[in-house]
């Protein structure tokens, strides 16, 4: 009975520390905000499982940044998700740039904004990110190398200009 | 967009605390039976790369040699792909490990006004040398192809030659950009010679085409253009199809030449071939191929 109430109090703590990260994910990868909450709830269960490292600091979070993106791409891959919904029903967007900013995300592939969401907003390397996305740091280069070029406005190097 | 712009727009969302305390609610909800559920990250995929990676490192770790047919003649070696041995008879697969085609874009040249198709694949450098009495081997990719060496290995300089690196144009070179800036050790590796005991450890083999006259944007249905934010292209087209007949227009090989200790060299060429599977990718617009290894004639 201890060992079952010391895990689930041990996954809110984990679930409160880490909400916002969860949900940033589940937003950017589904497009809806509904269906961000539903990967919330589904990823609070997960650390239930036998093989959550509920306990271990440094890697809890790669974990949870993995099952996130896994539950997303189970979810998009369903007939059960709902149309994407306008962010700011749920946020406040302080300047058209805000929305343009959200748009210019949504562009991307679901892979680059993963991959530009670990590398800019929780600083991780590009090897530690591979290791997260079980890719190899030459293809999550690739990726955020080609993500930075799409943000941008028309490029033009050499003569040509790049999608 | 800079990364300061997009690091404030980011820390804005934030999950609702109603959502935060459901999902705690479900947590202490959850019965323990209900609890014990097998999580299998990555899936197949992940199964997939487990089993390739472990039987890399056994023919990296286990020391055995091999003998070609006729065996034992001194200074003779033989090619092997994962565990198996690659022979002139028999096409070896190399595994699914190895298909991870994720590099598609489109350039439109200002110059030709024109607009092309660009294709890369990398993946694990999954062929090594093994032989007796051979001190190093060198690999020189032929074809539209090379090498990139990770920038975290350690004392690689010691075990590792860098012998050329190759021009590159530039809509093939917009893939290796980003791989150069994480992984590479020079840039474009065209030939590279490591230690006999250092091969196949975390190379990575780069193949990339490209169609630069338009004929398979018009055979597959791709149309794109130029816009203001970039250039945009349709959704509805057989990439599938276009991937593999891209990739098989150009040939890809390795050459491979055994340096043996008292002097001799041998070489032997691989020939890479790409060829389709059933495996559904996971991911957008990327096919499912592997890439078969055979010894040229």
């Amino acid at each position: 009975m201890e060992n079952i109430l010391g895990t689930k109090q041990q996954a809110e703590l984990i679930i409160r520390q880490y909400a916002d990260m969860i949900f940033r994910i589940a937003c950017q990868n589904t497009g809806s905000m509904q269906d961000a909450e539903d990967i919330l709830q589904e990823v609070a269960l997960t650390l239930l499982q036998k093989d959550a490292p509920l306990y271990d600091k440094d890697y809890i979070k790669p974990w949870l940044i993995r099952v996130t993106i896994n539950k997303c791409r189970n979810l998009t891959n369903s007939a059960k998700r709902r149309k994407t919904e306008p962010l700011e029903d749920y946020i406040h967007l302080e300047s058209p740039c805000d929305k343009g900013i959200w748009d210019d995300i949504m562009e991307l592939p679901h892979n680059y904004r993963n991959v530009v969401y670990l590398f800019y907003y929780e600083g991780y390397s590009i090897d530690e990110i591979g290791k997260i996305m079980g890719r190899k740091p030459a293809t999550i280069g690739s990726w955020l190398y080609r993500a930075r070029k799409k943000l941008k406005t028309i490029i033009t190097e050499g003569g040509n200009s790049y999608e | 967009m800079n990364k300061n712009e997009y690091t404030q727009f980011m820390s804005k969302v934030k999950a609702p605390s109603g959502a935060v305390e459901k999902a705690v609610e479900g947590i202490y909800e959850e019965k323990k039976s209900a609890t014990i559920t097998e999580f299998k990250p990555g899936g197949k995929r992940g199964f997939g790369l487990a089993l390739a990676a472990a039987v890399l490192c056994l023919v990296v770790l286990s020391g055995v040699v091999f003998f070609p047919f006729g065996g034992g003649a001194e200074n003779s070696f033989v090619i092997t792909a994962g565990a198996k041995e690659i022979n002139n008879y028999e096409l070896t697969k190399l595994g699914e490990l190895k298909c991870e085609l994720d590099s598609f874009g489109i350039i439109f040249n200002e110059k030709d006004q024109a607009i092309c198709i660009t294709m890369c694949q990398w993946l694990d450098f999954p062929i090594s040398c093994t032989g007796e009495e051979v001190e190093s081997v060198t690999y020189k990719m032929q074809g539209k192809g090379c090498f990139a060496i990770p920038k975290t290995a350690t004392n690689i300089t010691e075990k590792v030659s860098f012998m050329d690196s190759k021009e590159i144009a530039p809509q093939d070179k917009v893939h290796l950009q980003g791989v150069n800036d994480a992984h590479s050790y020079g840039e474009n590796l065209s030939s590279f010679t490591a230690d006999y005991l250092y091969q196949n450890q975390d190379f990575v083999l780069c193949l990339y085409t490209s169609d630069n006259n338009g004929p398979y944007c018009e055979k597959y249905n791709l149309t794109a253009q130029k816009t203001e934010d970039g250039i945009s292209h349709g959704k509805d087209f057989d990439y599938q199809q276009m991937y593999y007949d891209l990739f098989s227009a150009d040939d890809y090989s390795v050459e491979i030449t055994a340096n043996f200790k008292d002097g001799i060299s041998q070489t032997k060429v691989v020939d890479l071939v790409i060829e389709k599977t059933d495996r559904q990718s996971e991911y957008e617009f990327t096919p499912s191929l592997t890439i078969s290894a055979k010894l040229a004639e």
